[in-house]
């Protein structure tokens, strides 16, 4: 893979900044795994913090990873932008081992930004952030009107789906019957 | 959970992916990526035929229509993630689907891979159509899962058997003929007896089909559920998938009350079926149905967020206006009483927890205001001395709607007992009165609130007046006191509507507070209550006031 390891640079917030550990507990090393998304920056992330995500926890536990194999091979989430899988990395190192706050104010309040990172947060499986997020969807919804919820979300009506579907329908069907002319021809 | 260990020469990375693929359907995947989202959805075939060599996947209506790409190689895990793929996003139903083996040669590995591919599609899918033409040898045990797995008994089973490789079978000792045998086989296919019988066969196919009649409603059903309780995928979801997403919207409805959450519901189908499913707690504190007369009725909704809506019922009108915070919603005048009291169920249907208030008032604050306070006093004074405290309900028709109104309310309060801390009924009648308290949850009702209609809080500023006005009516309780209701709660207040109970019959010693209003007491009356409350360990205090 080709990857632009960031585990000391963009991948440095990565690093665990947790709490001092208790002085009586035993020093235990912590192990590292390490995600990348779209941009194929790799984050370096500790297992504690992942274990907010209940499908990298998963991963680990179901695939027996060792950190050797980790290392080599970042969990790979392509479908997840390099920013927002970054947003969430953060969130996790923030709140490893660590009760989560009833509020969580630092969350993006554009609505791009929270779409993307509750697609992110749902993917991954990460049960509190999606909760905050979901909290602040809901302060958007509130208040609004209908109309004024679809628009800003482009949802559209009823009847615009249902039109939009069977536009959808013709132009697959048209391109079939292209596509089997299209094979009659090569055929010939 | 299936586990899979990995070594060091293993695949990490395709095993991830795999991983990925079973848990978010990451359609990754190697021919299935070649292919367009309409041939994926539109998929009709899918044949396989392998051996020692090679695997030919073969997709589309027939196997001459080829699609045709080539992996090298180490070709046998790229071939089963894609035929896991294949089935496992099969949006129709296959008109075939064929597995052959070239020669005799045994690749059992990829046949067993075939089957646990096969076998995981059937567990998941609850229903499918598949015809399985296999020409190689076929351990029963194998396909043991595959042919017991038949939830509802939803296929059919045909087993097709050319020749067995079971030197002990003796068809003939069985006095069966092929056709008779086969026959036997369909009947007896969810017997595992069967298997244990006859050891290892030929099989030469095996046909599933579905032989449920409304097999693609299920299946359609079954998609749509799918797609709701799926993750999504952050690269193709859309704000409208995110609305009809049951994890994301159970999220996101905790934090909404009844007018957001029907505001949301009246955005897109998605929205409203999603919001129907997860049926959210709409967190109502307070619900007061004011009937001013027989053609406008108020219903007054408060939210624990503080929030409320005053909502105008009204006959032969089909506006519906927002004014100055108030919602005005009219109906046709036939169906003006079942409309509101199939909203009072409709709102209160998801209501986890119990409401604050429930306030039903028989008020008449529009004759009120049609009038002068002059001619309205002038009216009832009127009226009273006429005895008749009903004259203007009689008038306007009203204790006929009022009695349709009662009857309808106590049918549904019947059919589902109100939970409510409070209830705060304006009316004169025990009768009436008895029609909703009884219904009420008793564990839960703890205040009991009865107050003359024409001091109904809409009223508030005239009360002096009004009672004046109404000074002759009285409240009888007896009924009211001997409910469950009754002895259960702790607040009991009367207003405006002196009580014609005698007092020393009636049972106060369950309540905390008490405020009631008399006709007259006497001494006796004073001594007895003051007996009878001092015997009760949490009563605190008791206001009797008497005109």
């Amino acid at each position: 893979m080709s990857s632009t390891e960031q585990g000391t640079s963009s991948a440095a917030p990565a690093e665990p900044t947790t709490a001092p550990e208790s002085a009586a507990a035993p020093e235990v090393p912590e192990s590292f795994y390490y995600v990348h998304g779209k941009d194929k920056v790799v984050h370096k992330v500790s297992a504690g913090a992942l274990q907010h995500s209940a499908l990298i926890h998963g991963m680990i536990s179901n695939l027996g990873y060792t950190e050797e194999q980790a290392k080599a091979n970042p969990f790979p989430f392509e479908n997840i932008d390099g920013d927002i899988l970054q947003m969430v990395v953060d969130w996790c190192n923030q709140h490893k081992g660590k009760p989560t706050p009833p509020e969580d104010t630092n969350l993006p309040k554009q609505k791009e930004k929270l779409f993307d990172l509750v697609l992110a947060v749902n993917y991954l499986e990460i049960k509190e952030l999606l909760t905050y997020c979901c909290k602040q969807v809901a302060m958007m919804v509130k208040g609004k009107s209908p109309e004024e919820i679809r628009e800003i979300w482009m949802i559209p009506t009823d009847a615009e789906d249902e039109a939009a579907e069977k536009e959808a329908k013709k132009r697959a069907g048209k391109e079939a019957a292209g596509e089997t002319a299209a094979a009659a021809g090569d055929a010939k | 959970m299936h586990r899979l260990k990995l070594d060091d020469s293993g695949d990490v990375l395709l095993e991830c992916l795999r991983y990925l693929q079973r848990k978010r359907g990451f359609q990754m995947g190697h021919a299935y990526q070649w292919l367009s989202q309409q041939e994926k959805d539109n998929l009709k075939g899918i044949y396989v035929k392998f051996d020692d060599r090679k695997i030919n996947l073969t997709l589309g209506h027939h196997p001459d229509n080829l699609k045709d790409k080539i992996i090298e190689k180490h070709f046998a895990e790229p071939f089963c993630t894609d035929l896991d793929l294949l089935i496992e996003n099969q949006k129709k139903e296959l008109i075939c689907l064929e597995i052959m083996q070239n020669s005799e040669t045994e690749i059992s590995e990829i046949r067993l891979k075939i089957l646990e591919i096969l076998e995981k599609a059937l567990i998941s899918k609850s229903v499918i159509f598949l015809k399985i033409d296999k020409s190689i040898n076929l351990d029963f045990e194998e396909i043991l899962p595959l042919v017991q797995w038949n939830p509802g008994g939803e296929f059919e089973f045909d087993l097709h058997f050319l020749t067995s490789e079971n030197e002990n079978l003796d068809l003939e000792e069985m006095s069966l003929e092929p056709e008779n045998f086969l026959e036997t086989i369909n009947s007896r296919i969810r017997n595992s007896e069967i298997f244990e019988k006859f050891g290892n066969f030929r099989l030469d196919s095996i046909l599933l089909s579905s032989i449920s009649s409304d097999y693609e409603d299920s299946e359609d059903d079954v998609d749509s559920e799918n797609s709701e309780t799926e993750i999504l995928d952050p690269k193709t979801s859309t704000w409208q998938d995110v609305f009809r997403n049951l994890v994301i919207m159970g999220e996101v409805l905790k934090n909404l009350q009844l007018f957001d959450i029907q505001r949301l519901r009246k955005t897109c189908s998605g929205a409203r079926k999603c919001i129907d499913r997860i049926q959210p707690n709409p967190h109502i504190s307070k619900y007061s149905i004011q009937l001013e007369n027989n053609f406008r009725i108020f219903a007054e909704i408060s939210l624990d967020s503080g929030e409320y809506q005053l909502i105008m019922y009204k006959k032969d009108s089909d506006i519906e206006m927002h004014s100055s915070g108030i919602w005005y919603k009219t109906v046709e005048a036939e169906i003006l009483i079942p409309r509101i009291l199939q909203d009072f169920e409709v709102n209160l249907m998801y209501q986890k927890t119990e409401i604050q208030e429930f306030q039903l008032d028989f008020c008449y604050d529009y004759e009120f205001k049609t009038h002068s306070l002059e001619q309205f006093i002038q009216k009832k004074v009127e009226e009273v001395r006429e005895n008749s405290a009903y004259a203007v309900k009689k008038s306007n028709g009203l204790d006929s709607f009022k009695e349709e109104f009662l009857e309808n309310l106590e049918k549904f309060l019947r059919s589902k007992t109100l939970k409510t801390r409070k209830i705060n009924i304006g009316c004169v009648s025990q009768s009436e009165i008895l029609k909703i308290l009884p219904f009420l949850n008793s564990e839960v009702l703890k205040a009991i609130n009865f107050h003359h209609p024409y001091s109904g809080t809409r009223m508030k500023t005239n009360n002096h007046v009004i009672l004046k006005i109404l000074e002759n009516s009285n409240l009888e309780i007896d009924e009211i006191s001997k409910t469950e209701q009754w002895r259960n709660s702790e607040e009991l207040v009367i207003s405006g509507l002196p009580i014609f109970t005698n007092i020393q019959s009636l049972d106060f010693t369950n309540f905390q507070f008490l405020d009631i209003l008399v006709d007259t007491v006497s001494s006796d009356d004073v001594f007895h209550l003051k007996t009878e409350l001092s015997k009760s360990s949490h009563f605190q205090k008791f206001k009797i006031a008497f005109l």
